[in-house]
């Protein structure tokens, strides 16, 4: 590595076993290996039994040509919920240098992990290219979702960013159960109908369990949910406010869990 | 024994035929979700169908089945299950995914029954795009020119089913796809350059829409 070399390489590497409590079994962390600037805060468990676990970067964000690399390992039995402590700020650095950030889950089954982390923000000029990657056996429990603003929209900056590329997949006892491959590369038709029209915050999630969903969220025009072709719950949504978004985003988590898990609602304090 | 391809004018004959609204796949019946954003006020006007239609070429439709059907032309038969299982996966919504596969079956079902000594090896593909780039490869079309009679099936199909769901005459809808030349130019470029990883987009107001056409209390189309 150069000493010239600004760029940061995060890793973090998370896994959880189940062992013997005072009330039952509990989720633990088993192993852990952490690379500046990716680093948890101590795991603790909600009163519904999950452990928690939030990342933290305590840089001033990404940067291009910073590379991340997290993989988690849920083992059978395990509940395992992992956050993000605030949003993840995408900056840029050199021209046409770009974020990467790599997630791998493996998921037993029997064992449920979720991942609901803070929005990303992608500031002018800025690049970011992220995989998520989720394998699970028969029998596990998955859930994740993203968020994106479309820049600081607080500060009026919108769609300025050069590239925002997310690819997310799941594959349950190695047959794909959902792909979302979303590429937005900002330009003068990314606000056409059909596309972003006028909203500022986007999310999408995945839900991945063995219950049936009667009750399907939606709110015409802003978010919708359903099935993929191999049985996968997708979400779409988008909204004119960030906290707007975050509010119907965890509602509907909330409404699949319940249906998809059995799960009673996180409750989580931030 | 493959079949001698036909001649250049004679592919290009039926590479029209294949395209044609008239050809019997049922196509007609399927606005992919614009019949949503037509209720729900997102398209209203000329212009707003125009902005529709490009932006789909650029960021959706044409980062999607136009590279679908570019590929099916140029890959090789053990290839395009993995394609068409692409295809599978990244049509989320369930009315697109199917009004795709159902589009798909019923073009191959027709072109079978009209060219069966020429279509004697068409592979076994399932998705419209990929379906209508097999065909015309058998057909002896060359890759841009199917690439094309798909994109401009897919336009022309829009502005017709626009004409339905809003107040829009016929040279009007034909002027939309016209202001649209240089994004379906630019999808066809995009496609023939196209490999299986660079499939993606951005559409996600299309999506919630398509979604919600199911539960419309009026509609006239199936998707």
């Amino acid at each position: 590595m150069s000493l010239f070399n600004r760029t940061r390489h995060g890793i973090l590497h998370l896994e959880f076993g189940l062992r013997r409590g005072q009330y039952g079994p509990e989720t633990f962390l088993r192993r852990d290996k952490q690379k500046t600037p990716l680093m948890i805060i101590r795991p603790f468990p909600l009163p519904c039994g999950t452990l928690m676990v939030f990342i933290v970067n305590p840089t001033g964000g990404v940067f291009g040509g910073d590379t991340s690399e997290i993989v988690v390992q849920a083992e059978a039995g395990t509940r395992v919920l992992v956050l993000t402590q605030s949003a993840t700020r995408i900056q840029p650095y050199r021209t046409d240098d770009v974020a990467v950030q790599d997630i791998h889950f493996k998921v037993a089954g029997g064992a449920r992990l979720e991942y609901y982390p803070e929005r990303t923000i992608p500031f002018a000029g800025s690049r970011f290219r992220q995989t998520i990657h989720a394998d699970l056996e028969d029998g596990a429990e998955f859930g994740c979702t993203e968020t994106f603003s479309t820049g600081r929209v607080q500060s009026g900056e919108r769609l300025a960013f050069a590239l925002y590329e997310s690819r997310v997949e799941v594959r349950q006892g190695g047959r794909r159960v959902y792909l979302d491959r979303q590429r937005v590369v900002p330009d003068e038709h990314l606000r056409a109908p059909g596309l972003l029209g006028t909203a500022d915050y986007v999310a999408s999630g995945v839900w991945v369990g063995g219950g049936e969903v009667s009750e399907w969220p939606t709110l015409p025009g802003e978010l919708s949910t359903g099935r993929t072709a191999s049985g996968a719950v997708w979400l779409r949504g988008v909204a004119g406010r960030g906290p707007v978004l975050d509010a119907r985003l965890n509602a509907a988590c909330e409404q699949l869990r319940g249906q998809l898990f059995g799960a009673v609602p996180l409750k989580v304090r931030r | 024994m493959s079949a001698a391809l036909p001649s250049p004018f004679l592919s290009q004959l039926r590479l029209l035929q294949l395209a044609d609204s008239a050809f019997p796949t049922g196509a007609y019946a399927f606005s992919d979700g614009l019949e949503t954003l037509t209720q729900r006020g997102a398209v209203r006007t000329a212009d707003d169908l125009t902005a529709f239609l490009s932006g789909q070429l650029r960021h959706g439709f044409g980062l999607q089945d136009v590279p679908a059907c570019a590929l099916a032309w140029s890959l090789s038969p053990q290839e395009l299950p993995e394609l068409d299982d692409l295809l599978d996966n990244l049509k989320l919504v369930r009315g697109p995914r199917e009004a795709s596969l159902r589009v798909g079956a019923n073009l191959r079902k027709a072109a079978l029954h009209l060219w069966p000594a020429d279509l004697q090896d068409l592979p076994a593909t399932r998705h419209h795009a990929t379906v209508f780039g097999a065909l015309a490869r058998c057909l002896g079309a060359a890759q841009e020119q199917a690439v094309c009679a798909y994109v401009s099936a897919w336009l022309l199909g829009r502005v017709t089913s626009a004409t339905r769901l809003m107040k829009l005459g016929g040279l009007d809808a034909q002027r939309c796809a016209a202001r649209c030349e240089d994004k379906a130019q630019w999808a066809v470029a995009q496609a023939l350059q196209a490999t299986l990883d660079d499939f993606g987009g951005f559409s996600t107001l299309l999506d919630i829409g398509a979604q919600e056409q199911a539960s419309l209390e009026q509609r006239l189309f199936q998707s």
